[in-house]
């Protein structure tokens, strides 16, 4: 899979023998990759559909996309010693702006003193995938993508830090415990606007077991950002607010509900979220169970949850699957009750009112999403290290923050018949 | 489930039927190695990546066998060899850890095995050599 470059001592000469192993002095430097060429065609009119909310463009009505899942990856891996290594690795693919990057998406030196435990420090992903620590690597998933409507909204999985994993061995498998932190790297685009997660704080943990057939893993984190995104919505409230209070408008019970919004607005949001992951693979039969729980504490507070399912039997080269995945997120605060129309005195400041008004339904919508899809798909296995994926879903929602309207914005109801293919490979 | 309960039935009697199917496998080390013997759960955990180390403390160099990895883990831990594969792929890109060496055939294997104390690999057990120990039997 890998093309192993050796520098140092290499023993042995004939064409087909083993290249030195590494050891105390002698470095061993390896340069692999993955990728996938993945095209999606849907018919849905006014819906781009993403993969995850850090993309810019979507697949649109009647046209055949090959931005949304196709990617290239590469990686750098220097064993140091049996003890150290360091890796890096960047990955081109869709981002917000339309570019292909590259983004680097790992990149960290590892320390192993012991076979029960290991430190990394750089740069890292959050460890919520219950199949790798990855949502790039297509040829490491059954289905095409993981599951959009749960993990393509939490594109700001990765962190410039550090992770710690103590391992022990637990009945017939090993029990492990990963404790990460740092400062967060991503990206969100939503309604047409960029936020930049960067410099935002990164904590979580997670717990899971590997067992023969059966795997099961717990995983929390939070992302803490400083980032003001209310400062023109928090004006515009505290100017009604001295609207109302005014002799003119003398509405003391909006004034005072104007201000109290005004002064919720927090100037730091937390999104918390706590998964289970549960695997089951006993000969061909595959089974792979998750659900997350969400809650985003920017104001207005939004709180969800996403559950995903997939089932899967291989024969031979090939392996059916059909696969099922929801999210649920939405605002649970109370609406702003602004008038419908100020007295003829005030008509000048009707402008202000319309912009608090559509402002304000921007924010309780802006991240509210309930979609859930059905999928049926194949994979084939044509190398040991290259697979073609088929598959066909079955999208539907009564808002989507991960589709996008022809504008760019949030998405109302929509149901669509997804059609993807896909070609992934590793080297 | 018929159908596919049939395929797998008939692609069984295929391996079954195949020359190297019906031949034992075994996992070697050096004689003089530090690790005397390795359970199957052991094992597993050895070629799988999960561990580096025995609870003797003693380390593993794990080699795979190219021809011989899809018998080797089929018989090991009842997987198709395109889920081990993407198994490592997951490990691999997300810098858990990287694959095991792979060689050519049993010959290598041996020669590492032979130079590297720390070493283990499968091969076919008509390949066996003096200078290696068995420390796992799979047979058919």
């Amino acid at each position: 899979m890998a093309a192993a470059l050796l520098v140092g001592n290499a023993a042995l000469a004939a064409d087909d023998v083993a290249p030195a192993l590494p050891s105390a002095g002698t470095d061993r430097w390896t340069l692999s990759g993955f990728g996938t060429l993945g095209a999606v065609w849907h018919e849905e009119d006014d819906t781009r559909f993403r993969r995850s909310i850090e993309q810019h463009r979507g697949g649109r009505a009647n046209a055949l996309d090959f931005g949304v899942d196709s990617a290239l990856g590469l990686q750098v891996h220097g064993a140091l010693s049996p003890q150290w290594s360091v890796m890096a690795q960047a990955v081109m693919h869709q981002g917000r702006h339309g570019e292909w990057g590259p983004h680097l998406v790992w990149g960290f030196a590892q320390y192993v003193p012991n076979d029960w435990s290991e430190i990394r420090v750089g740069r890292l992903v959050t460890d919520i995938y219950l199949d790798g620590d990855s949502r790039h690597v297509n040829y490491a998933y059954t289905t095409v993508r993981p599951y959009a409507d749960v993990y393509g909204r939490l594109t700001y999985d990765g962190f410039d830090g550090a992770d710690a994993t103590v391992q022990q061995a637990l009945g017939d498998g090993l029990l492990r415990f990963k404790l990460f932190g740092g400062r967060t790297r991503g990206s969100v685009y939503l309604n047409g606007a960029d936020f930049d997660m960067d410099g935002a704080r990164t904590l979580g943990a997670t717990l899971d077991w590997i067992g023969p057939e059966l795997s099961f893993k717990l995983s929390w984190g939070n992302m803490i950002s400083k980032e003001d995104g209310y400062a023109g919505l928090r004006a515009g409230l505290l100017g009604l607010a001295q609207l109302a209070a005014s002799p003119l408008l003398a509405d003391h019970a909006l004034a005072a509900q104007a201000a109290a919004r005004a002064g919720e607005l927090s100037e730091t949001s937390r999104v918390s979220y706590f998964g289970a992951a549960l695997g089951w693979e006993r000969g061909p039969f595959s089974l792979q169970v998750m659900a997350t729980d969400m809650t985003m504490t920017l104001y207005p507070r939004f709180e969800g949850w996403g559950a995903g399912m997939t089932v899967a039997y291989r024969v031979g080269r090939w392996k059916p699957y059909v696969s099922y995945s929801r999210s649920v997120i939405d605002a649970s605060e109370p609406e702003l009750d602004l008038p419908q129309r100020l007295p003829s005195a005030l008509a000048a400041f009707e402008p202000l009112l319309g912009g608090l008004r559509v402002g304000w339904s921007q924010t309780m919508t802006s991240a509210s999403h309930d979609q859930h899809t059905v999928g049926v798909g194949v994979r084939y296995d044509l190398a040991d290290n290259m697979a073609l994926k088929l598959q066909v879903d079955r999208i539907e929602a009564k808002r989507s923050s991960v589709l996008l309207s022809d504008d760019g914005s949030v998405t109302g109801p929509r149901a669509l018949t997804l059609l993807s293919a896909t070609l992934d490979f590793v080297f | 489930m018929r159908a596919p309960f049939f395929f797998s039935a008939f692609l069984a009697l295929v391996l079954a039927a195949s020359p190297l199917a019906a031949r034992e496998l075994v996992v070697i080390a050096h004689r003089d190695s530090a690790i005397a013997t390795l359970s199957r759960e052991q094992a597993s955990h050895l070629f799988l990546g999960r561990v580096k180390l025995l609870p003797s403390g003693a380390r593993v160099n794990v080699v795979e066998v190219e021809p011989l990895r899809e018998l080797f883990y089929r018989r090991l831990v009842g997987r198709d060899i395109a889920e081990i594969n993407a198994y490592w792929a997951r490990l691999q890109f997300s810098g858990r850890t990287q694959p095991p060496l792979r060689v050519v055939d049993a010959a290598a294997a041996t020669a590492v095995v032979v130079r590297d104390p720390d070493a283990i690999a499968f091969i076919e057990g008509a390949a066996l050599d003096a200078r290696t120990r068995v420390l796992l039997r799979l047979e058919p």
